[in-house]
């Protein structure tokens, strides 16, 4: 049996593949829609049903069968693999399959500006609106695998192959799957063996460029517990002008996808810090679902200090205590 | 003891002694019929854990970690590691990790990050002082003794540079 995952930024055309690619090789569709539609009732009661539509964190609570809805929906996905070849979109499907022979896990990708049009023309909405809409998109879909399974799903060795939307339509794409399909059948081999720990997703800050030097520091207090971070992966819009256009935003320094967590650091003077916290208190107002936690720069200096940060000395004890 | 760093009382020893006594009243409650295990991170939880270990009346294990930074080799990033692990298994066992004091949370979310894929049938984290006000990620606390601002705090384990964990009281320091 043939397992495809689909794993796709928003608009990428992603769910148009997807579906092309189960017609055309006759194989069933698997959606979260589609769960929710058909395997989640059997274990779900309406509120369920509701909350799991609401938030990801609820499918790590208890279903009706005893075990979470997490772990409910693997194990419909595992058994229904076994009987029959399927083409599932997300779901965390490229890590529930990560170990399986004969699954193929495809990510499909687009560039920001293309997709911000498509997104535009399907809503008939503006740009500014378009970019919001793909940002809390993509961030529902990387909060989801984060939640349940602990990792980025940005991480590219999730997947066989990365497709472009930029440079190939939905046939080709689907063509290009299916070809690689059939050499698979030729050649069964799973991305990672049974157990294998999934490869780094962070290598360290090395590679980013950081606006300053006290966020290089914090990266590096991040790393040290091995607490996965994203560097100034959203903007978020706080004012519009009377056309529409954003006339203020703010991006904070760090997102914490484990802890679904906002870290904005502020070394400057205080007169400035001011206008900070007016941002900061108008994005909570704007997105009152969005954890965000500010270090000042007492707070900060005294982290540092905490942590030993530029003042390592080897199995120092390193509790969060005073010193 | 160099007294002069010593400030003002925060929480006097009958407020402690009071207060662990409505800890252990409570894991007497939630953990009835239970054996959990106490896990004391090494080296501020030794009083709060000792005074409430023998709050409990009911059956209860006690062991330790300790966490420390290392180095490999040049260049090389730190990372934190265990240096002392728990002597006993916690698989399928109810566990409560004992601290005496939580700033940023980013110590802890890797205790229980280290603590969570030997699968123990519960885990909650109880701390006499929460400096919530400091919090960077969030942790699920189910037992806090009090929630405290940002000051610098010595006493029943809290300790500068190795010193003042003795004190029965919790005090400012001023050095």
């Amino acid at each position: 049996m043939l397992t495809i995952t689909i794993s796709r930024q928003t608009s990428s055309l992603g769910d148009e593949i997807a579906s092309e690619l189960a017609d055309k090789l006759g194989i069933r569709l698997i959606t979260r829609d589609y769960v929710v539609e058909n395997w989640l009732p059997e274990v779900a009661d309406e509120h369920d049903l509701h909350m799991l539509k609401e938030t990801s964190k609820y499918y790590l609570r208890a279903c009706q069968t005893g075990q979470t809805f997490k772990e409910y929906i693997i194990d419909r996905l595992k058994k229904t693999a076994e009987k029959e070849s399927l083409v599932i979109l997300g779901l965390g499907s490229q890590i529930i399959f990560k170990d399986y022979a004969h699954a193929i896990h495809i990510k499909v990708i687009c560039s920001e500006k293309r997709r911000i049009r498509r997104v535009m023309n399907k809503y008939n909405i503006n740009h500014e609106q378009a970019v919001r809409t793909i940002d809390l998109s993509d961030r529902k879909h990387r909060r989801y695998v984060h939640r349940l399974f602990n990792r980025d799903w940005g991480n590219v060795s999730l997947y066989h192959i990365s497709i472009n939307t930029d440079g190939l339509d939905v046939q080709e794409s689907v063509n290009l799957i299916i070809h690689i399909s059939e050499m698979k059948k030729e050649k069964p081999q799973p991305l990672y063996k049974k157990n294998e720990k999934i490869s780094a997703e962070k290598s360290g800050n090395k590679n980013i460029d950081f606006v300053h030097e006290s966020e290089k520091d914090f990266a590096d207090i991040l790393d040290m517990y091995n607490i996965q971070w994203d560097y100034e992966p959203s903007e978020f819009p706080l004012e519009w002008d009377a056309e529409g256009n954003i006339s203020l935003g703010f991006r904070p320094d760090f997102y914490l996808p484990e802890f679904d967590t906002y870290i904005e650091i502020t070394t400057m003077k205080q007169k400035y810090v001011t206008e900070k916290n007016k941002k900061v208190k108008l994005l909570q107002e704007l997105y009152p679902d969005i954890s965000i936690n500010i270090v000042y720069k007492k707070d900060y200096h005294k982290l540092l200090k905490r942590f030993g940060v530029n003042d390592i000395h080897k199995e120092e004890n390193v509790g969060e205590k005073n010193e | 003891m160099n007294k002069d760093n010593i400030g003002k009382i925060i929480i006097s020893k009958t407020e402690i002694e009071e207060r662990v006594k409505d800890i252990a009243d409570s894991l007497n409650k939630d953990y009835e019929d239970k054996e959990p295990l106490l896990v004391g991170i090494l080296k501020g939880s030794i009083y709060f854990l000792s005074d409430l270990s023998r709050l409990l009346n009911i059956d209860h294990n006690i062991d330790f970690l300790s966490f420390g930074r290392f180095k490999a080799t040049s260049g090389e990033k730190e990372k934190i590691k265990i240096t002392k692990d728990l002597d006993l298994s916690i698989r399928d066992r109810d566990v409560i990790v004992i601290e005496d004091i939580i700033r940023t949370g980013l110590t802890h979310s890797y205790i229980l990050k280290s603590l969570r894929p030997r699968r123990p049938n519960s885990i909650n984290l109880c701390v006499l002082i929460d400096c919530t006000n400091q919090r960077l990620v969030d942790l699920p606390i189910r037992y806090r003794g009090y929630e405290m601002g940002s000051q610098f705090l010595i006493g029943y384990g809290l300790d500068y540079k190795e010193k003042y964990r003795n004190l029965p009281y919790i005090a400012e320091f001023l050095g």
